[in-house]
């Protein structure tokens, strides 16, 4: 009877690489933020240890490339030496984001650690008792971009017990990220794979039950867009069964909270209610950055969002968390409220103010409107575009901020 | 909407007044002038829209009462609603009660109001005469601005918002500002990217460092091995060195070896051997000469000591007088006590018999013998003598005594004879008599108690002087007492003085109370007698008279017979008196015959000689004792002289001191000399012990030594010799070979440590290494070391610097920590720059609305007015220019002409401008249908305008209500009455 094979997968580390959408982070949060990929990388080691697996699975996207840091680097090679001490092995690909001609550094990683250099798919045979019982195959990127199939260079080419592939891209149809290594799950299935081990995309999945095609996502969110428990999985294959078992690794966790505030009828309400939620995500989540939503049927909610009372509430909130251990922090509030006014109703008269709506109803193009701004030399350089969603939202705000202005008191 | 009715409470002039408006929508309100019509224009301006305070205050009612009223509108999609606002209720604010019942506050009204504020109503809905000159100065933008104010927002909220936006996006962003929020923003993340862009250049020197690293430490392994083996080629050579002379030392004891016999005869350990066994020997040996030398000694001293002795006769006479000693010393001292008693003695008896005065000496006392019978004879001559005295003095005193009572008697007598009566005056008082007798007798018996009282009031005298003496005494006694005790501190003097002081007193006391009760018994007698005399007064004067004859009479003869006595008794006293003297005369006799016998007697009264006596004989008992103590002493020195004697024969005999030494020094002598005889014979008996204890102790010596001996032999039989020198200088040989061959195999283990084994093998050969040879190479290796090591120091400090560089670059989080701040602020700047996109979308339609407005709206306005100002002026002016920006209106008539507004007619201009309101207020009523208000404006207007303004009111009208208010009843006329409702005011 072969032995069971015992490993952990994961995948998009991106050691030390920093968190985007944030600003005004006090100083703690600031200093659990930059650790935060760290811990998660040390919680990863203590999880393999503890499950005292053969091996670890890293698909790729261990560091940003423009992100590398020798921090990143020595924190890394200290894992894997602790990770030699315990006689676990690791297998590592490069991806997109660390691929090998980018790299900026050598490292020396402990002979424990088994890295796939090429940009071909090459195997490395794990041995248990010195009886071969895995083989693991992967490739590595040597260039920032792989846009050719992959997966169909996949082939099985020993007979040990277990076969099991690495593959850093998505599948073709993805539009979510950027498409490298396309491939489709067919292509994937019709090989004789035990596991195919993927990464790249953030967002854990798993695509198929037989053989299992699962994607990890990565072990710490970096932005709101990635919330929830973010980690690894825990993989047990034998002859006759498979286990596949998720365990969070996240220091920090993204999350996005609503409020129903329709009975809140002054600011203090609405603080203590704020309050109450936060209170309960610290204890449910633990140390979170939190996107706000609250809804309102009330009209005091616009009065506070535009009064800025609300900011001076989310600040006092934010101060207030400051010093837990389990702290939250409100990166930003959405407020949604049932308008003062009927829109509709103002659209339908010829006043000034119909018409002006009337203009956000056209798909005007916004850019010019920007253009001061966005062709300013050193805004230029490190001003990102605002994406359609996020224009969406600037001509919804406008437009609400408008009506507000010319229709209050 | 459409106003139905007013109700004024006050409001300027109109109080408590009601308008009612039919349901015709055009409406003329004409009065004369000051008539109140502009007040109810205002006043339904109040009510829609509110006065500030200040202006409410002008209408208040000047007959008092409240300001304020009701106005019922109709609203579209509502009904009738009534307005209220009273001056001092909340402010003027209204209440509006809908057709539901329900009161809504100000807000509501507001809303309905759509957004039309006063100022754009009156701009639009409102205007007068006043207004009308207006027009030569409108422009586009005017027209435009109160184009915009239609709708929900009037034109102020637009601008206010455009500015509001306006200066939050400068707050925000200025393309050429440094101020702005993201201007600095922009600066901050510059610096910083700068500053990434460093830190990392520095992070990518690591791959080079670390390649330095490896390359300088595989270095330094190779310069350590080196200088490692030269160490030890060093340390070999300057061990040689520095051991050189072992070496040598080496080298020369193997040659002296060499010198060496191969076998010596000789036994194992001899010298040891041989060691030990005179070692043995020696102090047993060393032990018998001294005991030699002691024996000779001791036998030296014994025969010194004997020659000392002397012979044992002499010794023995020395001895028995030495034994007297005692004695000799005892005799001695009592001769000394008795010579100190007798001459004790003897002073007493000199003091004692100075003391005497009788000119007697202690040789008079050898002489001097008192018979046992001398004291009874002078006892008895001191008691005659006394007696004699006594018997003296009593005659001498009872002679004295008669004499006085002769004298006295033989007076009275003669006295009484005198006083005594006739016989027969004696007879008469005869039988009175009787009572003559009693009365003697009574007064004999007063008498006799009389004489009593008078000898115990004399002894009594006698005995208070006798106790006041004691008494005084005693006191003294007492007192004196006292003060010694108090000097003297003893209790008892207190105690005696205390006993003594209270017996006196008591003794006083005692005296003073017996007199008492005596004398009072006795007078009291007398007294009690006398009375019982004085009983009868006349026979007591003649028993009196009686008993005084009869007392008298009795007087004398007891008198006569007393006076006989006394002449006996004289001559008894002078009888006894010459029998004393007779006796007298004889005890003078004796006396001289004593003193004759004891011439020491005669100054003295032969009343003390009887003590003189006693003194005497204690001079005798005293005499007697000295003359013992002679011849006590005299046996004594009997005693001694015989002992020195015999002393001082001895000296004399054996010449030993000078004769005439002291005899207690020669004692001395005898004595000593006997003890030192005594001493000497002991000493001489223990020299005796101590011959004869050496002498064992040698023999057994002597026992011990032979085993030794006999051992001793065997040996020098062994290595074959016949002295102890022999055998010594062999064994020594022996030893100096072992010595030489136990050197030789130390030096070459020594050796061995840094010396090749060849090296050894050539020196045992005889070839010794040279020594400056060996200095040589230690030199050159040393430099050779030196250079090595100072080529280690500094790569290893080349390393230790790039360990450090390294170490500083895997610790440094400088360039992480860097990326998460500068990745921080790019997540601020966007979601600024959002901030501003929202602001800056804002007002970009804000802006390109509003032109699009006023582009849509005011063609329209003009076409209007176009066409009201042309049926108004009968088709005068077909076009009204321009519409361009920032210019006045010009007019165009039917011929092409153009004019300035300025240069119209008054008439045409005031047509003109309500053309533009009438069209403007129909442009707007698309919107919003509010009342039209027009207050005397056709003021210039000829009859046939007027009348072609009426038509237009009538026609608008239909569209909306219209309120006109006038002075001019004449336009009423060019109205059609159907549709007109006139409020005459």
């Amino acid at each position: 009877m072969t032995d069971k094979v015992s490993f952990i997968h994961c995948a998009d580390l991106h050691i030390d690489s920093p968190f985007k959408g944030l600003s005004n982070i006090p100083e703690q949060q600031f200093k659990d933020i930059r650790e935060s990929t760290f811990i998660a990388l040390d919680n990863l080691v203590d999880l393999a240890i503890s499950k005292r697996v053969d091996f670890i699975l890293m698909v790729g996207d261990l560091f940003d490339q423009n992100q590398q840091s020798i921090k990143a680097q020595s924190r890394l090679t200290r894992a894997f030496e602790k990770l030699r001490d315990n006689s676990i092995d690791v297998f590592i690909s490069y991806g997109n984001h660390d691929h090998v001609n980018g790299r900026l550094f050598d490292y020396d990683y402990p002979n424990n650690v088994y890295v796939f250099e090429s940009e071909h798919v090459d195997n490395f045979i794990f041995k248990k008792d010195d009886v071969p019982l895995a083989t693991i195959y992967g490739f590595s990127y040597v260039e920032r971009e792989v846009l050719d199939n992959k997966a169909n260079k996949f082939k099985t080419v020993t007979s040990t017990p277990y076969q099991i592939a690495m593959l850093h891209g998505s599948v073709s149809s993805n539009t979510d990220h950027d498409v490298y290594a396309p491939f489709q799950i067919s292509d994937l299935t019709s090989k004789s794979f035990d596991y195919w081990a993927l990464g790249h995309i953030h967002k854990r999945q798993q695509l198929n039950d037989e053989p299992l095609i699962v994607y990890p996502g990565n072990i710490q969110g970096r932005s709101i867009k990635e919330t929830g428990e973010k980690g690894c999985y825990h993989v047990e294959i034998s002859e006759t069964n498979r286990q596949l078992e998720f365990f969070p690794l996240q220091y920090i966790r993204f999350e996005e909270i609503t409020i129903q505030a329709d009975h809140c009828k002054d600011p203090q309400e609405l603080e203590v209610l704020v309050e109450k939620t936060m209170k309960q995500t610290s204890e449910r989540f633990g140390k979170s950055i939190v996107r706000l939503h609250i809804t309102s049927d009330s009209v005091l909610l616009e009065q506070w969002y535009r009064s800025s009372i609300l900011d001076e509430i989310i600040d006092f909130i934010n101060e207030l968390n400051n010093r837990e251990e389990n702290w939250v922090f409100i990166q930003d509030v959405r407020v949604t409220y049932t308008g003062q006014w009927d829109k509709q109703l103002i659209k339908s008269g010829h006043s000034f103010l119909g018409e002006l709506l009337h203009s956000f109803d056209t798909d005007e193009i916004m850019q010019n409107d920007l253009q001061s701004l966005f062709t300013h030399r050193q805004a230029r350089k490190y001003l990102d575009h605002f994406t359609d969603e996020e224009k969406a939202d600037i001509k919804q705000k406008a437009e609400d901020l408008l009506i507000y202005q010319l229709l209050k008191e | 909407m459409e106003i139905k009715s007013a109700y004024i409470y006050g409001f300027g002039k109109w109080q408590d007044y009601k308008i009612t408006f039919n349901n015709s929508p055009l409406l003329i309100i004409s009065g004369n002038n000051e008539s109140g019509k502009t007040t109810i224009r205002q006043f339904f301006l109040f009510m829609l829209y509110g006065f500030p305070p200040k202006k409410r205050v002008i209408y208040l009612p000047k007959t008092g009462g409240r300001m304020g009223g009701r106005l019922t509108v109709s609203l579209p999609g509502i009904g009738d609603c009534t307005i209220e606002r009273i001056h001092d209720r909340n402010n003027g604010e209204a209440t509006c009660v809908v057709p539901s019942g329900e009161i809504l506050p100000e807000s509501w009204l507001k809303d309905q109001l759509n957004g039309i504020n006063q100022k754009t109503f009156e701009s639009i809905f409102s205007f007068d005469s006043n207004d009308l000159n207006e027009i030569q100065n409108i422009k586009m933008e005017d027209l435009g601005d109160v184009l915009l104010g239609i709708g929900m927002t009037g034109t102020d909220k637009i601008y206010t918002t455009e500015k509001w936006l306006d200066n939050e996006l400068n707050q925000l962003f200025k393309p050429q500002g440094k101020k702005p929020k993201i201007n600095q923003l922009l600066l901050d993340i510059d610096h910083m990217y700068k500053q990434l862009m460093d830190l990392e250049k520095r992070e990518n020197t690591f791959n080079s460092k670390k390649f330095e690293k490896e390359k300088l430490s595989l270095e330094i392994e190779e310069l350590q091995d080196q200088i490692e083996t030269l160490i030890k080629e060093l340390s070999k050579c300057e061990k040689q060195l520095n051991s050189y002379t072992l070496i040598q030392a080496y080298y020369h004891s193997k040659q002296q070896l060499n010198q060496f016999s191969n076998h010596v005869d000789y036994p194992e350990n001899g010298l040891d051997r041989y060691q030990q066994l005179k070692e043995q020997v020696m102090p047993l040996k060393s032990e018998l000469t001294v005991l030699e030398g002691s024996l000779t000694k001791t036998k030296q001293e014994m025969e010194s000591v004997q020659s000392n002795l002397i012979p044992e006769k002499l010794s023995n006479t020395i001895e028995l007088l030495v034994n007297q000693l005692p004695n000799y010393h005892r005799l001695l001292n009592e001769q000394q006590f008795k010579n100190n008693e007798r001459h004790q003695v003897n002073i007493e008896l000199s003091n004692d018999l100075t003391k005497l005065q009788l000119g007697l000496t202690i040789e008079d006392m050898d002489t001097l013998t008192i018979p046992f019978h001398i004291e009874d004879a002078w006892n008895h001559l001191k008691q005659e003598a006394e007696h004699l005295k006594l018997e003296k003095e009593r005659i001498d005193s009872e002679f004295h005594s008669l004499g006085k009572q002769r004298t006295y008697v033989e007076n009275e007598l003669h006295s009484f004879q005198e006083k005594m009566l006739e016989t027969s005056e004696f007879n008469d008082m005869q039988d009175k008599l009787k009572k003559k007798k009693e009365m003697d007798r009574l007064r004999e018996s007063d008498e006799i108690q009389l004489k009593q009282k008078e000898s115990w009031k004399i002894a009594q005298q006698k005995k208070t002087k006798l106790a006041n003496t004691i008494f005084g005494i005693g006191i003294l006694v007492t007192i004196s007492l006292m003060l010694l005790g108090w000097l003297l501190q003893m209790d008892v003097l207190y105690i005696g003085s205390g006993l003594v002081g209270v017996s006196v007193v008591l003794q006083k006391i005692l005296l003073l109370f017996s007199a008492r009760s005596m004398e009072k018994v006795l007078f009291e007698n007398t007294t009690l007698k006398h009375r019982n005399v004085i009983g009868d007064r006349e026979s007591r004067e003649i028993e009196q008279l009686l008993h005084e004859q009869e007392s008298l009479k009795q007087r004398c003869e007891n008198l006569e017979i007393k006076l006989n006595q006394i002449k006996v008794d004289q001559l008894k006293s002078s009888e006894r008196n010459s029998f004393l003297e007779q006796k007298q005369n004889r005890l003078d006799q004796l006396t001289r015959d004593h003193k004759e016998i004891y011439p020491f007697l005669r100054p003295i009264a032969v009343e003390y000689w009887p003590n003189l006596l006693h003194n005497l004989r204690f001079c005798i008992e005293k005499f007697d004792k000295i003359k013992t103590y002679n011849q006590e002493l005299d046996r004594l020195n009997d005693e001694i002289k015989k002992f020195e004697d015999e002393v001082c024969l001895l000296f004399e005999q054996y010449k030993w001191l000078e004769l005439n030494n002291p005899i207690k020094v020669k004692v001395d002598y005898l004595t000593s000399l006997l003890n030192e005889q005594s001493n000497l014979h002991s000493k001489v008996d223990q020299y005796k012990q101590w011959i004869d204890q050496t002498n064992a102790e040698m023999q057994s010596l002597v026992n011990q030594l032979k085993p030794y001996q006999t051992e001793i032999n065997r040996l020098w039989s062994i290595a074959n010799v016949a002295d102890e020198e022999s055998f010594l200088r062999k064994g020594t040989q022996k030893k100096e070979k072992e010595e030489l061959q136990r050197k030789i195999s130390e030096y070459y283990n020594q050796l061995q440590l840094f010396l090749y084994d060849y090296e050894l093998k050539q020196i045992d050969e005889g070839n010794l290494i040279d020594r400056w040879e060996l200095e040589d190479k230690f030199k050159t290796q040393e430099t050779e070391k030196k250079q090595l090591e100072n080529q280690l120091k500094d790569k290893q400090q080349q390393l230790a610097d790039i360990k450090s560089v390294i170490s500083h670059l895997e610790r440094t989080e400088d360039y992480s920590m860097m990326k998460h701040f500068y990745s921080v602020k790019i997540g601020e700047l966007n979601k600024i720059a959002k901030q501003w996109a929202v602001l800056q979308v804002a007002k970009e339609k804000l802006v390109n609305t509003k032109k699009m407005y006023q582009q849509h709206y005011l063609p329209k306005v003009i076409e209007r007015t176009t066409i009201y100002f042309e049926k108004l002026t009968n088709g005068s002016y077909k076009r009204i220019l321009p519409l361009e920006e920032g210019k006045v209106l010009y007019v165009e008539c039917g011929n092409g002409i153009r004019y300035q507004v300025t240069e119209l007619s008054q008439g045409t201009r005031d047509q003109l401008f309500v053309s533009l309101r009438i069209a403007l207020s129909e442009v707007t009523s698309e919107i919003s249908k509010m009342p039209f208000f027009i207050d005397d404006a056709f003021v210039h207007f000829d009859g046939v305008r007027r009348a072609s303004m009426m038509q237009i009111l009538e026609k608008i009208a239909e569209k909306q209500q219209v309120l006109l208010f006038t002075c001019q009843e004449s336009i009423i006329e060019y109205s059609n009455n159907q549709v007109m409702d006139i409020q005459q005011i």
